[in-house]
């Protein structure tokens, strides 16, 4: 990566080098067999020149031929993508490695007990299908430029998780745990998904209404790409968000906060971002006011404001993500604990759905913060009591409308697919739509 | 390349191994309004190993060629802690191959300068950007060149090119507060040929943007509705195709008592062909990344099943011919069970006596993206029109629809003599599949539940 670095600095270029080195072991059971068992060690290198006021960008997997990729960094420049920011010295950063060791090492036997464990847990299943699955991963990240910084980052993950699935469905509830170590199971957490799983197995045919609707973890993110979209710095230099002109206003609940602080949390921290900006607590949405619009070091330049350390790679698609420029990201962002139970959350539903997966959350116009999912599936609630789950429903509206009915936040936070927890959110008088 | 991928499994200790080595050339230029945001060529590329052994069945994927012997080392590992778990896996017996294929192209982008591709992009971006009341646009020329490598220990040995191009994106309205957006592409495998003199598909696209900003959101119910063929295209790869995917009901018993050969699954005007092989469609390959030629599959006729979507392994657990539909991402992949080409067959009146059919009801444009769980399913419109007696009236938005496959597919009273296939492709089942294309006619459907906003 020196090499690379000098040969550019050589060609009188700024450069950055973004290397990754990652690896995984994973393991699926369903209903105690063995069904899928796969490996991934996987690098890369990116690399971003600056000369002139324009930006190159060139990746490979492989970093055979540096030249090579410096020559396909110098024809990228050439086509002229504006670039009127520098790469950042990051002085001194103090690096958290969310890192063991033991993670690299781990083997397929162990991801097995790992499985078996959470297989144990949940006991025997007499109608619907189980699935169990574990895992680990170790990630290196290095970002070195001109500028002086040379920031260095690993992390590891074990997981583990749980799902049970509604006979004659894909549809199911779950449970996934995480650590840097270790992914012990919360055996309470197991224990009010089997009592759920077991009560919503009759299907309840529901109609239209409007009804209160209890959006868990697993559901969250339909709200956030909404979220992270309308407040992201791209599009108020495009001038299309809806939340043009709405900076320090009350646009949601008070109840609702959404910060991106990649500095927090059990797994996956971040000192900085995948442009070397030290990161820290970016709050988005403050008790429903609306309070910082998110950048990277492009948007930050055309909008003359400083970095916030959100620049990152990756998007809801996934992807390569030495082949991603870094852009403005909510990647880190999650919802505050607010002060209810699940249990005093649940009793508060007089009538109600708990939707554990939100079917389509891609669809629709996103940028407006339009919102209309397919309940897969939708624990269909009767006087604070799961009774069933519904048949065929979706639930419509537009998410700043939503989320100003939200009537209570839950005080505790649980993972999903992502390395980031987030509580549960209840909202009031939605609109419901069955067969 | 395939002789040192032969070498680099002949010492594996394992029942069956197979190798893929594949160079993944990219050409992106993506455009936010008038701005240039990227642009530029890059190589990757990387290596697949599988190994089967004592009934377990595993992958491993690795960038460097100095980690393939620890690719294969895992590999049979972790075949190892599979077998004995309860499954055993087979993989059905196949004709061994050495093949090389080319593709057939109307224009090799390899050879376009990237200013040439630079400067299509902005002719059909500016020709939105100059409507009235278009706001934004967020616009991509994509070019994925893939030149695969696939070795297995039975003696396949396939070298195969495949290159997909497209140009697309969406353009945004914007009055006020309120935007609307609407997607555009362009696009195939048969090279530039597919991207030249396009314009009056940007234009058209721009237009429907700014109607949109006029229309108002569908109320949500339950309607009788006509989809249009890309609608079409987006719903029989989402509530039926997926279904067809061997993988997504192999452990679900109940799933598969449903999915059953033979059976009457939807209304007998519906028969629904998988043809990978139609030339020039985005989806178009010969060898998937098992080494197995693709067939075409009538997968239901007249509304009864015939046909499904395999990998070796999956056809050898369902007792059932292979059909080459094994196919991964990239080279960071491992290959599952995927749709090419799927499409409804289209029927004999025109669109008009399809309206006075439906009588009241919805006609519904052009997918905006779809997801399915088991047999429900979901997807969006990107616009629509109430009809009344058969008569298209004022557009509507924010439309989407859910359903369950199996009453769905009984409520498909007529299609008509119409059929359009997508030009660009893209699944995100577990790994993107930029080569799913899909279609079909205009179809009426009875008693769909529309979400509405």
């Amino acid at each position: 990566m020196e090499k690379l670095l000098k040969i550019a600095a050589a060609k009188g270029l700024k450069a950055e080098v973004y290397s990754i080195r990652e690896k995984s072991l994973s393991m699926n059971k369903v209903n105690g067999a063995v069904s899928e068992v796969s490996a991934s060690i996987q690098s890369g290198v990116s690399l971003r020149i600056l000369k002139d006021g324009k930006l190159g960008f060139a990746y490979t997997k492989n970093l055979i031929d540096r030249e090579e990729l410096i020559a396909n960094a110098l024809s990228s420049l050439d086509a002229g993508v504006e670039a009127l920011y520098d790469f950042p010295d990051a002085g001194s950063i103090s690096i958290s490695d969310d890192y063991d060791d033991a993670v690299e090492d781990m083997s397929f036997p162990e991801i097995r007990k790992n499985v078996e464990q959470v297989e144990e847990l949940y006991g025997q299943m007499n109608e619907g299908v189980f699935e169990a699955a574990a895992g680990c991963g170790t990630s290196e990240l290095r970002i070195l430029n001109t500028s002086g910084s040379d920031l260095r980052q690993k992390e590891s993950t074990v997981y583990s998780m749980g799902q049970m699935i509604y006979p004659g469905t894909s549809s199911g509830i779950r449970n996934i745990f995480m650590g840097v170590s270790d992914a012990e199971p919360c055996v309470s957490d197991v224990n009010r998904t089997v009592d759920f799983f077991h009560s919503s197995l009759p299907e309840v045919e529901i109609g239209d209404s409007r009804m209160k609707v209890l959006f868990t973890p697993d559901s969250m993110y339909a709200l956030t790409w909404r979220l992270g979209v309308a407040s992201s710095a791209k599009y108020f230099y495009e001038k299309v968000s809806p939340l043009l002109n709405k900076v320090d206003s009350l646009v949601v609940s008070p109840l609702i906060s959404l910060v991106s602080d990649p500095t927090e949390g059990k797994t996956g921290r971040r000192s900085f971002d995948d442009e070397g900006i030290k990161t820290h607590r970016v709050p988005i949405f403050e008790n429903g006011v609306f309070k910082t619009v998110y950048n990277n070091l492009d948007y930050a330049s055309k909008m003359k404001t400083a970095p916030l350390g959100t620049g990152f790679r990756g998007g809801m698609w996934g992807g390569e993500k030495v082949a991603m420029s870094p852009a403005p990201s909510l990647s880190h962002a999650t919802f505050s604990l607010g002060s209810k139970s699940f249990e005093e959350m649940l009793a508060m539903m007089d009538r109600g759905v708990i939707l554990f997966g939100a079917l389509g959350a891609h669809s629709g116009n996103i940028l407006n913060g339009d919102l209309s999912i397919g309940l897969n599936p939708g624990l269909y609630v009767e006087n604070g009591k799961v009774v069933g789950r519904v048949k065929d429903a979706m639930m419509a509206g537009n998410i700043y409308e939503m989320l100003s009915k939200a009537i209570a936040v839950e005080n505790a936070p649980y993972y999903t697919d992502s390395m980031y927890e987030n509580p549960s959110i209840l909202l009031d008088d939605i609109s419901v739509v069955g067969s | 390349m395939l002789e040192k991928l032969k070498r680099m499994i002949t010492a594996a200790a394992a029942d069956y191994v197979d190798i893929r080595y594949e160079v993944k050339k990219t050409t992106t230029i993506s455009m936010a309004g008038h701005e240039l945001k990227k642009a530029g060529s890059n190589a990757t590329d990387g290596f697949v190993v599988r190994a089967l052994k004592d009934g377990g069945f595993s992958s491993v994927t690795v960038t460097r060629e100095d980690d393939v012997p620890e690719a294969v080392k895992l590999a049979v590992q972790g075949a190892s802690a599979m077998a004995g778990g309860g499954k055993t896996v087979t993989l059905a017996e196949v004709e061994v191959f050495e093949d090389n294929v080319e593709p057939d192209l109307k224009g090799d982008p390899a050879l376009v300068p990237l200013e040439e591709k630079i400067a299509l992009l902005k002719k059909y971006n500016d020709i939105m950007l100059d409507q009235p009341e278009i706001a934004n646009t967020n616009m991509a020329y994509s070019e994925v060149d893939r030149e695969k490598f696939f070795v297995s220990s039975e003696g396949s040995a396939i070298r195969e090119r495949v290159c997909t191009v497209s140009i697309g994106g969406e353009v945004v309205a914007r009055r006020g507060d309120l935007t609307q957006n609407i997607r555009a592409a362009v696009g195939g495998a048969n090279g530039m040929a597919a991207l030249k003199d396009r314009e009056d598909v940007f234009l058209k696209r721009a237009q429907i943007a700014r109607e949109l900003l006029d229309a108002d959101p569908v109320k949500g119910g339950t309607y009788d509705v006509v989809i249009n063929p890309s609608l079409t295209g987006v719903f029989i790869h989402e509530a039926f195709g997926h279904f067809s995917e061997a993988d997504i009901i192999e452990d679900n018993p109940p799933l598969r008592a449903k999915m059953e050969m033979d059976k009457q699954i939807g209304s007998d005007v519906v028969t629904i062909i998988a043809d990978t092989l139609i030339p020039n469609q985005v989806g178009f390959y010969k060898y998937d990344d098992e080494g197995v030629p693709v067939k075409t599959i009538p997968l239901m006729v007249n509304g009864v099943l015939k046909g499904r979507l395999h990998s070796r392994r999956t056809a050898a657990e369902f007792n059932e011919p292979v059909t080459g539909h094994c196919v991964a991402q990239d080279h960071g992949f491992e290959p599952i069970v995927r749709m090419g080409t799927i499409y409804l067959k289209k029927g004999e009146m025109p669109l008009e006596d399809l309206m006075k059919q439906m009588g009241d009801g919805l006609y519904l444009c052009d997918g905006k993206g779809g997801q399915t769980s088991g047999e429900n399913f979901t997807f969006g419109a990107q616009y629509g029109y109430i009809v009344k007696d058969g008569k298209i009236q004022e557009m509507v938005r924010d439309i989407n629809i859910m359903g369950n496959l199996f009453t769905t597919m009984k409520n498909i009273e007529a299609m008509d003599n119409d059929m359009q296939l997508s030009e660009r492709g893209g699944c995100g089942k577990g790994q993107m599949n930029i080569k799913s294309g899909y279609g079909g006619p205009s179809v009426l459907i009875r008693s769909m539940v529309v979400g509405g906003v």
